[in-house]
């Protein structure tokens, strides 16, 4: 074999090696690269995520309801306490007051692993601890992390509309229903991780800062709120009662100017309070609401095709009963022989009665809806309760006379406010909102507007209806709330509650009066509802006094020479932008 | 014209040793860069020392410097160092590696053999050389360093071959090792022994076909006795090679992160000190075996083809030279050494990209290494050597 035939093979051999190389290192590189730079990248790649500031909560003059403050946690890896240092410390972090020493000492000989040893502790302490953690050289085992502790300085006050927030996700209220709003955009930085786990940051790395929450701007006007939550207070502990619950609407837009439950709870400390009350109970709870519903059987007659025979009729109702299908429906005192406006002026279920027989059920069913009921509201508030009224297929003559007194059907107090509230806005129907504006620092992205669902009857009959009301407080059942100040239009309700045993209770009830003022061009809304009340039997003695009460404030707050340092004006809360 | 090849070959090699000691200083710092850089200065010397040597010394010591080496190999194994293995002489602040002079001790000793002599396939012609081959085979293997004790092989089988041998005959001299390799799967070893069996019948006697079948029934049969005897890094690489996908964090990491890492590089890299297998330590021995893969991540496809030229173009001065001269003990020394340079960039990028089983041998010029360098200028010295003073 010649030499050159040996050259060619050896040749052959190592330059066909040699582009199979090439043709290997292209394809590596080329066509398969994304596959292995997207190995590359999840092994070496972390993301670390940047928190957003959660938005603020503010009343209508921009007051802060809730807002962040900068604090501090604490996180101990107690695998690396050395059992030689456990002891200086639990002297170093009882120093500064986080907990008993012993609890300490103990916590670290029994937790094994990472834990939150306490969270949201003040900045200035975190600060100085961190100085003495690191000069003692125990700062790789015990951590003090930046936090954002949510602050809701006015607590129970305004529980029912903030609601609270649990691990950064809004839970109840507002901060539920608007979380998505509130709670911002996280970002993120991405580093570099070796192969034994440590961090780099990465400048020519991609980094998305975080965009904070928008702030809410709420109808609620801080010293309403304020006034509202002391009386109620007052009231429902006087009178013995389970709870209370007020709502005041501005009678020009719907807006929620105050709304308040009590007993109600701390946000700051949710976990320590009852479930049951971490509702707005005016907006998710359905009652049987009594007399006060007696304003949907009047709107009924006055929109009936024989309306004029009604309003002109008399009705007589001084015989104390009237037999309904083999059933007795009672009136409290005898009220002799009435017109139509006294029927409600005296809150007479005999008459209410009698006007059920002459209507048909069907326009009745129609109304109701009209005004809203059974249907929510659409309040921004959760958990929103439809009510329930009975389809007019079903209605019987006697359930027809229930349902005209306010039995056998449920509402809201805050359905119950609209309803009124249509009287006040002359016969339309208005949507109620919390929410004035969202705010993304300095610019609005939203308003919250006065919305007027329907007309459910002429402006004619709303004045008709008004000096029922007007007459209702100047000689009915609602003269404790007449005011000195300001002419008072407005409807008490007495509802017996039903027993487990499905009859209803001689001592137990639901006391409401909703009533707004002034007659002409109403201004404000209030409705009170006390479940329960001991001491008194008829709402007069109940509701209709801390209306009053309420009333007179609001309307001191309102005067030209009032100085608008109120006292919770004094707070002194962070800027609000 | 050939003395400006040959300023080009030395060009090349400096281009080589420059990106290599940026390799090793953005990689390994400082220390390691100036050791490396001593390096360079010695093995320089290495290369003046190795042109000026007449060729008639380096055929008479030949044999010297082979016995002088197998002292070396043998002193080795008591008084060497390395990670878990004894591999190096400790010399002060340098590691010395007796294994990457016996290539060259080798090569010597193999050309003055046959320089002058026929070669024809029998047992007197080829005991001797096969002899010195297996020997220091056997001694690396013991070390044990499995990577450069397979290098003797190819040595012997491409400078028999280049001496006389037929393609037929060299094939036959190697087929126990063939048989050896096959012989861990059956599959392969039946279908290549019946081959053998048919070839080899045709065109021997009797009694040397039946010595050769009795040979390879032997070797293939020992290959599963030695596996069971390996050690187990080298079992884990031969599996980790055949299937590499199964245990990516465990023993296949270096080569899944060397594959990520040449891969990731796309074409024009992710710039110098980017690399971030390299940088964030993904990467093994980025410095020594793996350089390659480094080049490859920071530089790109644009630079993995700059080497690989650079690599073929030496690799081709050198066969050129095996080629162009005239006596017989240049010229095989040259195919000797070109052997060595191929194989060693051969199996080193095979490995790195995940074509060949992870062996533990380093890039000419490229990895960092002192031994490794020295004799890569020694040999580069002997070429330029051979091409200029034809006698």
């Amino acid at each position: 074999m010649s030499i050159n035939r040996k050259i060619k093979l050896v040749k052959f051999i190592f330059i066909t090696i040699f582009w199979g190389f090439v043709v290997y290192v292209f394809l590596l590189q080329t066509v398969h690269s994304k596959k292995y730079e997207q190995m590359a990248v999840s092994q070496h790649g972390v993301s670390i995520p940047l928190l957003a500031e959660r938005g603020k909560i503010l009343d209508q003059y921009h007051r802060p309801l809730v807002y962040n403050q900068l604090c501090a946690s604490i996180r101990i890896l107690p695998q690396y306490v050395r059992e030689s240092s456990r002891d200086s410390v639990a002297k170093l972090l009882a120093s500064y007051n986080l907990k008993p020493h012993s609890e300490i000492i103990n916590e670290l000989i029994t937790k094994k692993n990472l834990y939150w040893f306490k969270k949201y502790i003040d900045y200035e302490t975190a600060c100085s601890l961190k100085q003495q953690l690191h000069k003692r050289k125990f700062d790789n085992s015990i951590i003090v992390v930046d936090d954002i502790k949510r602050i809701y300085p006015f607590g129970a006050t305004l529980a029912s509309v903030t609601g609270f927030i649990g691990d950064e996700k809004g839970l109840a209220g507002l901060e539920f229903s608007y979380d998505t709003i509130l709670k911002g955009t996280e970002g993120w930085m991405l580093l570099q991780k070796d192969a034994t786990g440590n961090n780099y940051a990465w400048p020519s790395y991609p980094t998305q800062k975080p965009i904070n929450g928008n702030d809410l701007v709420l109808t609620i006007n801080l010293d309403i709120q304020d006034i509202v939550y002391r009386e109620l207070e007052k009231t429902v502990n006087d009178f013995q009662a389970l709870s209370g619950h007020i709502i005041v609407l501005d009678a020009s837009d719907g807006a929620v100017l105050a709304l308040a439950d009590y007993p109600d709870y701390d946000p700051q400390n949710f976990k320590n309070s009852s479930s049951k009350l971490w509702t707005a109970v005016s907006v998710s709870d359905e009652f049987e609401p009594g007399s006060v519903y007696k304003l949907v059987i009047c709107a009924a007659a006055l929109e009936a095709p024989n309306r004029k025979t009604l309003l002109a009729q008399k009705y007589d109702v001084s015989n104390g009963f009237i037999t309904v299908s083999g059933r007795k429906i009672k009136d409290v005192h005898n009220n002799g022989v009435v017109d139509f406006d006294n029927i409600f002026v005296k809150s007479s279920n005999i008459g209410v009665t009698m006007l059920s027989q002459n209507l048909s059920a069907t326009d009745f069913y129609l109304k109701q809806r009209e005004f809203g009921f059974g249907l929510p509201t659409g309040i921004e508030l959760p958990g929103e309760a439809n009510g329930f009224i009975d389809r007019p297929t079903s209605i019987t003559p006697l359930r027809f006379a229930n349902i005209a007194f306010g039995q056998g059907l449920r509402a809201t107090l805050l359905q119950l406010s609209m309803a009124y509230l249509t009287v006040a806005h002359n016969g339309e129907l208005l949507k109620p909102y919390l929410v004035k504006e969202i705010r993304q620092n300095h610019k609005v992205l939203y308003n919250g507007k006065k919305t007027v669902v329907r007309r459910v009857f002429s402006e004619a009959d709303a004045q008709i209806m008004k000096e029922i009301l007007a007459s209702v407080v100047t000689d009915g059942t609602g003269r404790a709330a007449s005011l000195h100040e300001s002419q008072v239009c407005g409807k008490t309700g007495t509802a017996q509650k039903i027993e487990p045993d499905g009859k209803y209770s001689a001592t137990k009830s639901v006391m409401t009066f909703i009533g707004f003022f002034p007659k002409d061009n109403p201004r404000y809304l209030i409705s009170v509802m006390i479940d329960e009340p001991k001491k008194s039997r008829f709402a007069g003695e109940v509701t209709c006094p801390l209306f009053k009460t309420i009333a007179q404030k609001i309307l001191y707050l309102e005067k030209p020479n009032h100085n608008h340092n109120h006292h919770l004006l004094t707070y002194a809360g962070p800027s609000t932008n | 014209m050939n003395r400006l090849r040959s300023s080009t070959v030395i060009i090349v090699c400096l281009i080589l040793v420059a990106i290599s000691l940026i390799m090793i200083y953005s990689g390994a710092g400082k220390t390691y860069f100036i050791r490396q850089l001593v390096w360079f200065f010695i093995s320089s010397a290495g290369l003046i020392l190795a042109y000026q040597m007449p060729r008639r010394v380096m055929e008479n010591f030949a044999l010297y410097f082979w016995l002088f080496i197998l002292l070396l190999l043998v002193a080795v194994l008591f008084v060497g160092t390395g990670a878990g293995t004894r591999r190096w002489f400790n010399i002060g602040f340098v590691n010395f590696q007796p294994s990457e002079f016996a290539k060259l001790a080798v090569i010597l000793l193999l050309a003055q053999y046959w320089a002058n002599r026929k070669i024809a396939f029998r047992f007197r012609d080829l005991f001797f050389p096969v002899s010195a081959v297996l020997i220091y085979t056997g001694l690396v293997f013991l070390e044990p360093d499995l990577g450069t004790a397979l290098i003797f092989l190819p040595i012997l089988a491409i400078m028999v071959y280049w001496k006389g041998l037929s393609l037929f005959h060299t094939l036959l001299l190697f087929s126990p090792i063939l048989s050896f390799v096959f012989g861990f799967s059956l599959y392969l070893w039946i279908p290549f022994f019946i081959f053998l069996a048919i070839v080899t019948y045709k065109k021997s006697t009797i009694v040397g076909w039946v010595t050769t079948l009795v040979i390879n029934i032997l070797a293939g049969l020992s290959s599963p006795i030695i596996w069971a005897n390996i050690k187990d890094y080298q079992k884990t690489r031969i599996i980790g090679f055949l299937s590499p996908w199964l245990d990516p964090k465990g023993m296949n990491w270096n080569l899944i992160q060397s594959q990520i890492a040449v891969g990731s590089g796309q074409i024009f890299g992710k710039g110098f000190l980017s690399g971030t297998q390299k940088k964030l330590a993904f990467l093994p021995n980025r410095q020594t075996d793996f350089v390659f893969s480094t080049i490859a991540e920071e530089f790109g496809f644009i630079g993995s083809l700059i080497v690989l030229a650079l690599f073929f173009f030496l690799v081709y001065q050198f066969l050129n030279t095996a080629r162009k001269t005239n006596n017989e003990f240049a010229s095989l020394v040259a195919i000797g050494l070109f052997t060595v340079l191929a194989y060693q960039v051969f199996v080193n990028i095979g490995m790195v990209l995940g074509l060949l089983p992870i062996t533990g041998i380093a890039l000419p010029f490229l990895s960092y290494g002192g031994s490794s360098l020295l004799f890569y200028f020694i040999a580069v010295g002997i070429i330029l050597n051979i091409r200029h003073k034809q006698t």
